[in-house]
Order: C-alpha cells, then structure tokens, then sequence
C-alpha cells in the first residue's frame, strides 16, 4: 500500500519536475515547481518528518514561490513564443545527466541496496550494566529481554556481546545485529550497544542494551524485563544476571515518535545544535539585507 | 513499504532533472528553479538517511531545515541579483549576460 503511494507521489513529483525545466512558459514553470514542492512534502510524511513537511509548505509553497512568481512578474515578456528557453548545450547536457544518473543509481545499489527499513521505534526500552561489574573470567554474554503487552502475549528479544582485555591498539569491530524472530511471530529488531552496533566491548565500558518495537501495539506495555547470563548457559529461567540497571525513567521508555518529531528537533536544535543554528540566522539576516541592498534602485 | 534505494534513486532522479534544467535553461528564473529542485532532492536524500540509518537521532531532518534556510536566502539574493540584471540588460538571459567573460 505505502509502496504504491510512494510511486505514485514519486512519478508525480518527476513528471512535474520535468515540466518545470522544458515548459516554454516560465510562469507554467512557477506552478509545477509548486506542486513538485508540495508531493516532496509527502516524501516527507512517508518517511515520518512531520515538522519537515510542515517547514517545506510553509517556506518553500508559501515563500519562495512567491518570491519566484513576483520576480517572473517583473520581468515581463521573458516568456513570450519569440524567445528561446534553452540554450545550445542541450546534447551535452542530457549525456552529462545521463551518465551522472547511470553511475549513481549503480552505486546507490551497491552501497544501499541491502539496507533494510528501521523499525518505527513506537517504544523503546534500555538497559545498561558496567563490564566490570560482571565476573572477569566470562568473555561471551547473552542477554534477553521480554516485554508484555495487554493480550498477555510475550515477546522475547535476544542478543549477545563479548567483552575484551584492554587494550589500546585493539579495533572495535562493529557489526550490525541482526533483527531477532521473537516467540508470537512479530519481529523485535535488538541490538546492544550504546552506537547500535558495537557489540564487542573493552572491561570497563558500559554495555548499553536496547530493544525497540516494529509498531504493533505497544501501548500497554510498560516495562521490560532484562536478564543476562554467560552466553554456554542458554535459557536458565531462575538464574539470570540480575545486575542489570532498568531505565524506569518515562522519558526513556515508549515515547511515540509521531508525536515527538516536533519537539525533538526543537531540542536538538536548541542543544547540539545551537551554534549552527546562530550561524544559519545571521546568514538569512546578511542575505536578506544583501537582496535588499542589491534590488533597490540607484538615487 | 518503499525501502531505502527507492527514495535514493528518487532523489538521484530529481537531482538529475534538476540539473539538466540547470544546464539548458536560458532563463536565469528558470536556472534558480532548477536549483530549487536540487535542493529539494538533496533533502529528500537527508531526510531517507535519517529515517532508514538513524532513526532516533534525527540529525538528518536538522540538515534538511538548514538546507531549506539556505535555500530561501539563495532564493531572494538570486531573484535580486535577477531584477538587477533585468534592469540593467533589460533581459535575463543567462548566455547574453556575458560582460564578464574575457
């Protein structure tokens, strides 16, 4: 279903795009870039940017068109049959893009072709534990989580980690975990780690363990159980680790992410990301002054 | 459900027109539309690595907002130097306006 809208708003977003660079009238032009503008909005809503899409009508629909379709007003008759709308550089053009389009759907393939979707991380649950809190003598770990939901169903997700010796020129090899079948069918994706992918870590470290949903119905759920327990000795149900610190903060348990894309990019641009923030709006200040300075009229 | 290739090669797709717009057209609006739909595939792009790489972090999504004020300063210092240039050549152009050429 998501993947026929996602044809159609992409076959819609290229046809008028295509409009907008070989229509003769640039005016024609101005309102099939409004729509191209428009259905990247939607790109937007399938890949869970609200406050994107939200941005991208208000300044690109609302502003920017009309500072494009005022300035085409202005400049009348630029757009009548007698004149020319492109130049000789036609051939070479389209072999330049052409190319450009054949290599980089090649390497996009390569590179991403295996990538598979994130979950849509409706809950999410963590759990840390120092290294040097376990026993030295064991190297390899297994942990498990189970989460119940209101049906009394249980899902389980599974991984695993290894500790190393310290030591300075060792590599941490980071591999990706892979997604785990949990008992009901429903797929749990887990990975432990505090960047998602690392699992091999130095004594000492903090091992940071996360589950997160596919978006089923989580709501009810509240809470995750953890074990952990030396990676030979599977499915001990009474003798799990128990060291194991539960996050029970509700910021960090099963925050919807519908509701919070919004005030996530608030915070972060409010903390990480202040400065370029500043920078960015001294550069819309200085460029606004400057289109001022260059558009008015000589006395 | 669309994964990530299809959006990339989206982008990929729109980028290209974007830039043969780019390449042909005369007109220097036309030219800063061409670079609009640039812009949006980049975005597209940023946000597609953001969702399907890193979910929670949403850094991506922040680029895309700074890229889209970039854009809107290109936009209106670009549209002004257009005026100027209207005024001054009475056309816009873009292979007539060569005084800068040796």
């Amino acid at each position: 279903m998501s993947l026929i809208l996602f044809y159609a708003l992409a076959g819609l977003i290229l046809l008028f795009a295509l409009f907008v660079i070989t229509s003769r009238n640039i005016f024609h032009s101005a309102l099939s870039l409004v729509a191209v503008f428009f259905l990247v909005a939607g790109i937007y809503l399938m890949l869970n940017a609200e406050f994107l899409a939200a941005v991208q009508v208000l300044i690109y629909v609302g502003a920017i068109t009309i500072l494009i379709l005022f300035a085409i007003m202005l400049t009348h008759r630029i757009y009548s049959k007698s004149v020319r709308q492109t130049n000789e550089q036609v051939v070479p053009a389209f072999v330049i893009v052409a190319l450009f389009l054949v290599i980089g759907v090649i390497s996009l393939q390569r590179t991403f072709g295996d990538a598979r979707p994130a979950p849509n991380n409706i809950g999410s649950w963590t759990a840390s534990i120092n290294t040097s809190d376990l026993p030295p003598e064991v190297k390899n770990w297994s942990w498990e989580a189970v989460i119940a939901d209101s049906t009394d169903h249980d899902y389980r997700a599974v991984g695993s980690f290894s500790i190393i010796e310290y030591d300075s020129d060792v590599k941490i090899h980071a591999r990706s975990a892979p997604a785990i079948q949990s008992e009901s069918g429903n797929i749990i994706s887990a990975n432990s780690g505090f960047s998602s992918i690392n699992k091999i870590f130095m004594e000492g470290q903090t091992v940071y363990l996360k589950i997160w949903n596919d978006g089923v119905d989580y709501n009810a759920v509240s809470e995750a159980v953890w074990r952990i327990y030396p990676a030979r000795r599977r499915n001990l149900d009474d003798s799990g680790w128990s060291l194991l610190k539960e996050t029970t903060d509700p910021d960090q348990i099963s925050v919807p992410l519908a509701n919070s894309n919004t005030e996530t990019i608030g915070r972060l641009l409010m903390s990480r990301f202040v400065l370029p923030f500043e920078v960015v709006s001294i550069l819309l200040l200085a460029a606004l002054i400057g289109a001022i300075v260059i558009a008015r009229k000589d006395s | 459900m669309p994964g990530l290739t299809h959006y990339l090669i989206l982008a990929a797709a729109l980028f290209a027109l974007g830039m043969f717009g780019l390449l042909t057209r005369r007109n220097a609006v036309g030219v800063l539309m061409s670079i609009e739909l640039m812009f949006n595939a980049v975005n597209i792009n940023f946000v597609a690595f953001s969702r399907f790489l890193t979910p929670e972090a949403l850094t991506g999504q922040i680029f895309a907002v700074f890229i889209i004020t970039i854009a809107a300063a290109e936009a209106a210092v670009g549209l002004a130097i257009v005026m100027l240039i209207y005024r001054n050549f009475r056309g816009i152009e873009v292979d007539k306006i060569n005084f800068m050429k040796w």
